[in-house]
């Protein structure tokens, strides 16, 4: 048998052009490497051929053969179906569902504060819930009948305080006593955050709630001033909500720091358009009547405090409406983080 | 505190527009929270923090609006009266005042007036009353108002007539009495409470409210106007004890300025003089004030930038803070300053500073990040980590974290079968919810399974990590909550539900990645099903219990359908043991050989008791036992349970032999039979 090569290959190299399936592509596959298909039968020819032109013909036949290869190699990959999941999947069917499950929203939020001051050398140190009048308030510069206590409506334990005999024992109503503890136990420099739960007895609503969260920072060394205390949150909250956040510190009143600020932020950021500003945290300089309440010498110490709650900036960041849906825990909601 | 524009221009034009005057307050510290634009005027509302009483009145903002403008302030011209000695004090001859405490009562000024005609305010005085949201009554009542708002003395007029024998008494409240306040509402008394009284019965709740019974009226001839100065924490107390408040105690329980007592009294005078056509009678006045020690503070300039971190000159100082009302004396980088007597915010050089800070504008000041040295406090990392640990482990496995309140109602203890635990309550709670603090997690993860299978959500896997609370400490506590089914994948055909191998599954995971190894025991607590509940103990210490939760606890909760299976972990108990220390175990490069052993024993006899055996027969080359299933139907014979697990030997040193490990393989099998009467299958 006579083989034009030259013809078949322009044949293969013609009818490859056309393939624009992978069902085509087998057709053409067929065609020639296929059981029953030129590349065997060339082969097979081979029998009856004469000696002579038995090397011309293998030799056509190993070209055709490559060549083929070679064009549903290169066809292959143009249809971006080199390896087909095998007919009869449907891929688009679910995956498997084995569950994963969710760190609550706070936590994820509490963690991303902590680890933005921890990121800047700040160490975090939890103490207890279940507080003392003096690191609550009298260690803090508020006294027990003033109206600056009016912001820490407080809860109050039926139990008695060991410490002070005829006082009940509270709960914290922010983290600030945690300052008190902090510092009466240990000597500047220190840069430390207090994470935790604190307690008001407020009506619940969407913005309310009697148990919330707040972080607590404070830094205390020789000098301190207010302009690293301004460079510190500021740094913070480029890193919290974007590095677009436009801030602004709003002269405000605590009794445990002086000067005092509230910091806000540009409600555009994250896309409120009804109000201009929102108040994220509260700061200031330690005020020395608390460093002389912790017993440091007077006046060799700087520091500054601030603190924010974990649920306004979850709610905030994430668009969250209701304080509520954070302890009600619906697992829609827990899911959705 | 409102703020009327229109009022606040009869003494400063700020000549700003309301949006930049707003800003401006704003940034001073006096944050503007709402404005309300009228037709004819523009009222702020400002919040006023506590440490700024004298910023609770109109005068007060408009020299806060001279120092921010740098514009002058128009103050109001005031005549002064005299104390007239036919008028006296505490028991001399002729008195009208008689103070019990001077404590309680630092000053008292009485005057009387009479022949007045009681009639409607001029319009202007009642619409700066009402633009501050105070209802006008009649000219005498709004004098007392209109020099409150300003210049922030409350005030309280009398009708004279009606004073029993025509006597002020400042006194406690004597146990019993009562009095019909201005609102119409009768209030019971007790002896801390100061009041106003005549010679027999209270007239007026001191610096909180007045009594009906004396209030002026249409018919009022004379009037005894009232100008004091009351202990600031008793006004606060009474208030919180009467749950009342009025705009008078607002002020009082934040301090009223000694010396404005005088002013308030000179003012309102002139008007009821010039407003009812009365004639001055007389005055009284009481004076105690108490010796204040010198209120100079000495302000060093360079504590100035060391606490701010701006440079300032005396010039610049004594224009920023005399434009506030202080005196600054000196030329040189210490100042000597004193501040208005009505600030008695102001007490140290921090305080001054931050005066400079506001007239600076905080937004002004300098930023930059602060140097922050290693921190040499060591925290006991472990409690962190092992959270970090439990969180990790229980998320993979699909769990879902839920925080819950602290507190709980008494009866949710009831209901989860729990009233034996020992209790801290909350003293005030504001609703039972907050009853006490949780002794357990058990009711607040019910909660929240309910919540959640009352809103259809029934499959549910949660957990927490929170405290447990007593009287003398609080305990952090790991709570896993598991019901409904396993697994929602739809290649699983049949849905299992979730049962106790699953709970314990995961508490298993939990404690080989905090590296310990408790010991399993069956157990009795009250909240768990008795015959399908586990607790752990690591050294005979009780760490915390599994199971499934008590169908009669479930029923209490109203929670029907399903069954809910709880681990309780006490965390408390697992931070101080020794940290496990991980070290590598080759692995053996030679072959593994696997058999498996069917046997049937008698149903008590546990697992880990055939497993202990295997591993004490085993030897070294027992390298694992493989537990793969346990069989309880008809098919073994009654009281038997038939167990499938497999053996795995392996020598880290060479290849085993075939008879070796059938010598070994049959003594574990032979020990199984001798020892726990085995049968094998």
């Amino acid at each position: 048998m006579n083989w034009n090569f030259s013809e078949l290959q322009a044949q293969a190299q013609q009818e490859s052009q056309a393939i624009d399936s992978p069902q085509a592509m087998e057709v053409f596959r067929l065609k020639y490497l296929g059981k029953k298909g030129l590349v065997p039968a060339v082969f097979a020819s081979l029998g009856q051929a004469e000696p002579a032109q038995k090397a011309a013909i293998g030799k056509g036949a190993n070209d055709l053969r490559s060549l083929v290869e070679s064009l549903i190699a290169e066809k292959s990959a143009n249809l971006g179906h080199a390896k087909t999941v095998g007919e009869g999947v449907d891929v688009s069917l679910p995956g498997g569902d084995e569950p994963l499950g969710h760190y609550h929203l706070l936590t994820q939020t509490m963690q991303e504060i902590i680890s933005v001051f921890e990121q800047m050398g700040f160490v975090t140190i939890e103490t207890p819930e279940i507080e003392t009048e003096f690191h609550n308030f009298t260690g803090l510069n508020i006294p027990i009948d003033h109206p600056s206590r009016d912001a820490f409506d407080t809860f109050y334990l039926d139990q008695e305080d060991p410490s002070a005999k005829g006082r009940r024992l509270l709960l914290r109503s922010h983290t600030s006593p945690g300052q008190v503890r902090i510092m009466k136990e240990h000597k500047p420099p220190m840069a430390v955050i207090v994470p935790g739960r604190v307690y008001r007895p407020d009506a619940v609503d969407a913005s309310h709630s009697f148990m919330f969260h707040q972080v607590e920072g404070l830094l205390v060394d020789e000098k301190v001033q207010f302009s690293e205390l301004k460079g510190l949150l500021t740094e913070f909250c480029k890193r919290f909500f974007g590095p677009k956040v436009v801030m602004r510190f709003r002269p405000h009143f605590f009794p445990f720091t002086e000067p005092s600020a509230e910091v806000d932020i540009n409600a555009e950021i994250l896309g409120i358009q009804r109000k201009k500003w929102l108040e994220i945290l509260g700061c200031g300089m330690v005020n020395p009547k608390v460093f002389e309440a912790v017993g440091y010498p007077k006046g060799k110490y700087q520091g500054f405090a601030f603190g924010m709650g974990v649920e306004r900036m979850a709610m905030l960041k994430y668009g969250i409406n209701d304080i509520r849906l954070f302890y009600e825990n619906d697992v829609r909601f827990l899911r959705q983080f | 505190m409102k703020l009327s524009i229109n009022w606040l221009k009869e003494y400063i034009d700020p000549k700003l527009s309301t949006e930049d005057l707003v800003e401006r307050l704003t940034m001073a510290g006096l944050e503007v929270e709402a404005i309300e634009a009228g037709a004819k005027d523009t009222v702020l509302e400002i919040e006023i923090t506590p440490n700024r009483p004298d910023c609770l009145n109109i005068l007060g903002l408009a020299r806060e609006v001279g120092a921010i403008t740098g514009k002058p302030v128009k103050y109001p011209k005031i005549k002064k009266y005299k104390m007239d000695f036919r008028f006296r004090g505490n028991d001399k001859q002729g008195n009208i005042v008689t103070v019990e405490n001077k404590n309680d009562c630092r000053r008292y000024i009485a005057t009387l007036i009479r022949d007045v005609k009681i009639a409607d305010a001029p319009a202007g005085m009642k619409q700066h009353l009402t633009s501050l949201g105070i209802s006008a009554i009649n000219n005498a009542v709004d004098i007392t108002n209109f020099v409150l708002m300003e210049i922030g003395q409350p005030l309280h007029a009398f009708d004279y007539d009606k004073l029993a024998g025509g006597k002020i008494v400042v006194r406690r409240a004597k146990t019993g009495e009562s009095i019909v306040t201005l609102d119409g509402i009768e209030r019971k008394l007790d002896p801390s409470i100061l009041v106003i009284a005549d010679a027999e019965k209270p007239v007026a709740i001191a610096g909180i409210m007045g009594g009906k019974g004396t209030e002026i009226t249409a018919a009022t001839k004379n009037i005894l106007l009232e100008s004091a100065h009351f202990e600031m924490g008793l006004i606060r107390k009474a208030c919180r004890s009467l749950g009342l408040r009025s705009d008078s105690s607002y002020r009082f329980e934040r301090n009223v300025d000694f010396d404005g007592v005088l002013t308030g009294a000179n003012r309102a005078t002139e008007l009821l003089l010039q407003l009812t056509v009365g004639r001055l009678d007389g005055r009284a006045e009481l004076n105690f004030k108490a010796k204040t020690s010198s209120r100079k503070i000495k302000l060093n300039l360079t504590q100035v930038e060391s606490v701010l971190g701006l440079k300032v000159t005396p010039t610049q100082v004594k224009a920023w803070l005399s434009r506030l009302g202080f005196k600054v004396v000196g030329k040189a980088k210490v100042l000597s300053i004193i501040a208005p007597h009505n600030r008695a915010d102001v007490q140290q050089d921090v305080d001054v500073i931050e005066e400079i800070a506001r007239m600076v504008g905080f937004d002004r000041l300098p930023f930059k990040m602060p140097v922050i040295k290693a921190v040499n406090i060591n925290v006991n990392k472990r409690p962190r980590e092992i959270k970090d640990k439990i969180r990790r482990v229980l998320t993979a496995g699909g769990i879902d974290e839920i925080i819950t309140h602290s507190m709980i109602a008494a009866k949710a203890l009831v209901k989860s079968n729990m009233t034996q635990l020992p209790v801290v309550k909350v003293f005030n709670p504001l609703s039972q919810d907050q009853e006490l603090m949780r002794p357990s997690m058990v009711p607040s993860m019910l909660q929240v399974a309910l919540t959640n299978i009352n809103r259809g959500q029934k499959d549910l896997r949660l957990f927490e990590i929170g405290k447990r609370y007593f009287a003398d400490s609080e305990k952090e506590t790991l709570g896993i909550l598991l019901s409904g089914r396993r697994s929602a994948d739809w290649r699983i055909a049949k849905k299992e539900t979730i049962e106790i191998f699953d709970l314990k599954g995961f508490m298993e995971r939990i404690f080989k990645s905090i590296g310990i190894n408790p010991v399993y025991t069956s157990n009795h607590w009250p909240v768990l099903d008795n015959d399908c509940a586990i607790s752990f103990t690591l050294d005979e210490k009780y760490l915390g219990s599994l199971g499934k939760i008590d169908r009669k606890i479930l029923n209490n909760w109203d929670i029907k359908n399903q069954d809910i299976y709880y681990a309780g972990l006490h965390l408390d108990e697992i931070y101080p043991l020794p940290i496990p220390v991980l070290k590598y175990q080759p692995i053996s490069e030679f072959p593994a050989i696997t058999r498996d052993v069917s046997v049937a024993v008698k149903k008590e006899i546990p697992y880990s008791k055939i497993e202990a055996i295997c591993k004490q027969q085993g030897g070294d080359i027992l390298k694992s036992v493989q537990f793969i299933e346990q069989y309880l139907g008809d098919k073994v014979q009654a009281g038997h349970k038939a167990l499938v697990f497999s053996l795995q030997y392996q020598s880290n040193s060479r290849t085993l032999r075939e008879d070796e490990i059938s010598a070994v393989h049959e003594k574990i099998v032979q020990s199984l039979i001798t020892d726990l009467s085995a049968v094998r299958r």
